[in-house]
C-alpha cells in the first residue's frame, strides 16, 4: 500500500490559467453588480415593515367594532322599545 | 469588509499554486480545478472580516479550498443525480448531460497516468475526512500537526482517518483489480 502512497509524493505542482486572474476579477465585479445596495435594503425593510403595521392597525381596529357594524348594516335596531321614533 | 484590489491581488499571486493545486487533487480536472480557484478567492475577497489572526492565513485558505472543492464535488453529484432523473422522464430533451469526472491532472508523469488514475479513483470514493487528511498527508506533505490544525482536529484524530483511508483504499483497490481480472 505504501508503494501506491509513493506515487502521489510524485504528483508535481502546476500554475493554473494565466487568464484566470481576468476571470476571477470580473466576478468579484459582477459579485459587487449584483449585491443590494444597503440604503436600498434598508429602505425595502422599512417599507415592508410600514405595510405590515398598517395592515396590524385595520385589522384590529375593524376587530374593536363588528358588533355595531353588524346592527348598522342589517338594520337592527339595539334597544328593547316597541317603537323607533 | 472586502479587500482592496491590490490586496487580493497579492494575495491571488502568493496563494494561487496552493489553491489550484489543491482543487486539483479534489477534482482531477483543470476546468473545474479553476472554477473553484474562482470561487476561493471570490469568499477571501467577501469574509476577510472573518478570518481570525489567531490563524495562519494559508490556514485559513486551505480550509476555504477544502469546503469549496467539496461542496463543488457534492454538487456535481446532486446534478448528476438530478440529470439521471430527467432522462427517466425527458429522454428526448436534448439537454446537457453530465459526465463522469475525467481524470485530467496535469501534474503527473505520463507514464504514470493509469497508476494515479486507479488510485485518485480510490481516493475519491473515500468519504469526505478520510480523502482530506490522505490528501493533505500524502500529497501536500504536510505534518500531522498541520493537517490537525487545518481540518480543525486533534492529531490523534488525523492520525486515525489516515489509518482508516489505507484500510479502505487496500480494500478498494484490492476489489477494483478483483473486478478488472
Amino acid at each position: 500500500m505504501d508503494n501506491e502512497f509513493n506515487i502521489l509524493r510524485n504528483v508535481n505542482q502546476v500554475a493554473p490559467s494565466p487568464f484566470l486572474w481576468t476571470r476571477i476579477q470580473q466576478k468579484i465585479e459582477q459579485h459587487k453588480a449584483n449585491r443590494l445596495a444597503p440604503k436600498w435594503a434598508f429602505s425595502l425593510a422599512a417599507v415592508v415593515l410600514l405595510v405590515i403595521s398598517v395592515d396590524f392597525v385595520l385589522i384590529k381596529k375593524q376587530k374593536a367594532k363588528p358588533e355595531r357594524d353588524l346592527v348598522e348594516s342589517m338594520s337592527l335596531m339595539p334597544q328593547n322599545d316597541f317603537y323607533h321614533e | 469588509m472586502n479587500l482592496s484590489h491590490s490586496t487580493i491581488s497579492q494575495l491571488y499571486h502568493e496563494y494561487q499554486k496552493l489553491v489550484f493545486n489543491l482543487a486539483l487533487h479534489y477534482v482531477q480536472r483543470i476546468e473545474d480545478a479553476e472554477e473553484i480557484t474562482q470561487d476561493v478567492f471570490l469568499a477571501i475577497h467577501e469574509s476577510i472580516g472573518q478570518f481570525q489572526q489567531k490563524a495562519q492565513l494559508s490556514t485559513w485558505i486551505y480550509r476555504i479550498t477544502i469546503n469549496k472543492s467539496l461542496d463543488f464535488i457534492k454538487a456535481q453529484r446532486r446534478k448528476k443525480r438530478f440529470g439521471f432523473l430527467t432522462s427517466l422522464f425527458f429522454e428526448e430533451t436534448g439537454e446537457e448531460r453530465y459526465p463522469l469526472l475525467s481524470f485530467d491532472h496535469p501534474g503527473y508523469a505520463l507514464e504514470q497516468k493509469e497508476a494515479l488514475s486507479n488510485i485518485f479513483n480510490q481516493i475519491n470514493v473515500l468519504p469526505d475526512k478520510q480523502k482530506t487528511a490522505l490528501i493533505l498527508m500524502k500529497i501536500e506533505s504536510k505534518s500531522q500537526v498541520e493537517t490537525a490544525e487545518i481540518m480543525g482536529v486533534s492529531p490523534k484524530a488525523v492520525e486515525s482517518l489516515v489509518q482508516r483511508a489505507k484500510t479502505n483504499l487496500a480494500k478498494n483497490l484490492v476489489h477494483a483489480e478483483g473486478k478488472a481480472n
